[in-house]
């Protein structure tokens, strides 16, 4: 506006032409500053899967946790530089037609997508596209975030931070081009429904996040010999807690990050699908997303804070997809059965498919991620999506699922199963009984506190000492190890 | 004073003003093979250097003993 104001009092007569270009400037820094502040509000997701996993761990390993945060972003800014993002702008139909050919919904788009091309360098015509790339970072940046919280305690950083390019960089992007975009063919063909993206970021990081847990196998003591499940205390709840609260607060900027801003056209804003919605609705939608969420996890769980907030976590994202359309009632009634699937699918994977999750990121995000594209076949079929307008459906939501479930999975098994094989995937079981943090980093890093005896709750819900179990437990898996030990 | 300025000459002539050169030329070429390189070397070199440390604490932990079974827990020996 200052531009418009500085511009106007300059001439004396602007002319109509001068006042239409003015207002098109306006427009473009208007859309510029906006992502700009979606970007620094998503920072916040950071901070809070930082504090959120940083607490869960043991003393003994809290910085080793708390540095896959943060080297995240180390590697996966470069890495969504170089590759994710030309991956989005090129392959929305699932291969480029032709070299450079852009999808037809945004002509020109894929050869803006190249780290050498106009678009991804200071460009005083181009006020758009490095906003753009950077609101999808953050995005990528989530998805490490999400794998990263189940994998803490015993895998390796340099492992989680290679499955992190491979999931951050490549995977989420390839399906968020065929299903999270104008010209996705999931969209174009199909109707495909996922607006503020449950699947394509949540379901597929959770499940990749599943094929990745199934190789690095569960930490030591986690189970006893008749394969029930132990609890490990979290070191510090209430950091748990905060940092969830966060990643709340950061949500926000998510949400508004997946709109398109057209403010000199009628109605102002877009889906990521070019279709209609107002910021307004979905900032509703979020909202009571967490408030169903928090009251299905809490009656799901009885109680438990930790599942409580996660169950907000589950209620929004099980409501995230149809975000642009469903009704505030809808989305706390939805969000609520949401917390609940999330409660209940995280004891599943807990107790019955022992796969160690010690966040439940799996249930929270994978589960429910691809739980709300059912939620959108059922309770917004029959909405006109994307630029063809073509009807979502329960089928068109099925064939998404389809296409997601494999292209998440495979590559997290896969690549997981590599590292593993060259022994690089999981932490040898004596630095693992120690803590990382001593090899990692050679300190303790609450130096003025004295070292309290571990604890361990048993499966009857007896808290008992827990260096005696865990040893126990390091005896009975050299004989049986998910590492190779002295390798 | 706001008029001092030759924008509309800049945003006519102007569309990238990067160091090492403009859009699709030789020198973002070679510094985005340089930037490609510098990614996989530090990828490369974080799995190394975290197993070096690993592999060190861990044989340092079996030599010490830290994590043998004590002896009244031992298996008896036929």
């Amino acid at each position: 506006m200052l531009s418009s104001l500085v511009s106007l009092l300059a001439q004396e007569t602007p002319s109509i032409e001068d006042l239409a270009k003015q207002v098109k400037l306006d427009s473009l820094v208007l859309t510029e500053q906006f992502y700009f502040f979606t970007v620094v509000a998503m920072w916040l997701i950071q901070v809070g899967f930082m504090s959120y996993e940083t607490g869960v761990a043991r003393r003994k390993n809290i910085m080793a946790t708390t540095m896959k945060n943060i080297l995240t972003i180390a590697v996966v800014t470069p890495s969504f530089y170089y590759f994710g993002w030309y991956i989005y702008g090129c392959f929305q139909e699932g291969w480029p037609k032709s070299g450079h050919d852009s999808p037809d919904a945004l002509p020109g788009f894929c050869g803006l997508t190249a780290p050498w091309s106009s678009g991804m360098g200071p460009n005083l015509q181009d006020h758009i596209s490095l906003v753009f790339f950077l609101a999808f970072l953050l995005f990528s940046w989530t998805t490490g975030s999400i794998m990263s919280g189940s994998l803490i305690e015993r895998v390796r950083l340099s492992a989680y931070l290679f499955l992190t390019v491979i999931l951050a960089s490549g995977v989420w992007i390839m399906d968020a081009a065929w299903g999270w975009s104008s010209g996705g063919w999931l969209t174009t063909r199909f109707g495909f429904h996922d607006a503020i993206a449950s699947a394509v970021v949540h379901g597929v990081a959770g499940m990749f996040t599943l094929g990745v847990l199934l190789n690095l196998g569960p930490r030591i003591g986690k189970y006893d010999v008749m394969g029930r499940a132990r609890t490990f205390k979290p070191h510090n709840t209430h950091l748990t807690l905060m940092g969830l609260m966060l990643i709340f607060t950061g949500f926000y900027g998510f949400y508004a990050a997946c709109l398109v801003i057209q403010s000199t056209a009628f109605p102002g804003w877009l889906n990521i699908y070019l279709s209609p919605t107002t910021l307004g609705a979905i900032a509703m939608v979020i909202t009571f997303g967490f408030a169903g969420g928090f009251t299905g996890g809490w009656f799901a769980s009885k109680g438990d804070p930790f599942w409580t907030l996660s169950g907000g976590l589950a209620g929004v994202i099980a409501v995230s997809a149809g975000a642009d359309v469903y009704a505030p009632s809808l989305a706390y009634l939805l969000s609520f059965t949401g917390g609940c699937v999330a409660v209940w699918a995280g004891g599943f994977i807990e107790k019955k498919l022992r796969v160690d999750d010690a966040v439940g990121a799996v249930a929270v995000h994978g589960v429910c991620g691809f739980y709300a594209l059912f939620l959108v076949g059922i309770f917004a079929g029959g909405y006109p999506t994307g630029i063809n307008n073509i009807e979502s459906s329960f089928g068109g939501q099925l064939i998404g699922a389809m296409a997601f479930l494999p292209l998440a999975f495979l590559p997290g098994y896969v690549f997981s199963w590599i590292l593993k094989k060259l022994n690089l995937l999981r932490v040898p079981p004596e630095v693992e009984l120690e803590g990382v943090d001593m090899a990692e980093f050679q300190t303790d890093f609450y130096p003025e506190f004295e070292r309290a005896p571990e604890v361990i709750i048993e499966p009857d819900g007896r808290e008992v000492d827990g260096a005696a179990v865990l040893l126990e437990e390091f005896h009975r898996i050299k004989t049986e190890p998910t590492t190779k030990v002295g390798a | 004073m706001f008029d001092a300025f030759p924008y509309d000459e800049w945003s006519e002539t102007v569309t990238d003003f990067w160091t090492f050169g403009g859009a699709n030329s030789t020198g973002t070429y070679i510094l985005t093979a340089l930037g490609v390189i510098l990614m996989v070397a530090s990828l490369v070199g974080w799995i190394w250097l975290e197993n070096t440390k690993l592999q060190r604490q861990a044989a340092m932990l079996r030599a010490s003993g830290a994590f043998d079974r004590p002896a009244s827990q031992t298996p008896p020996t036929p």
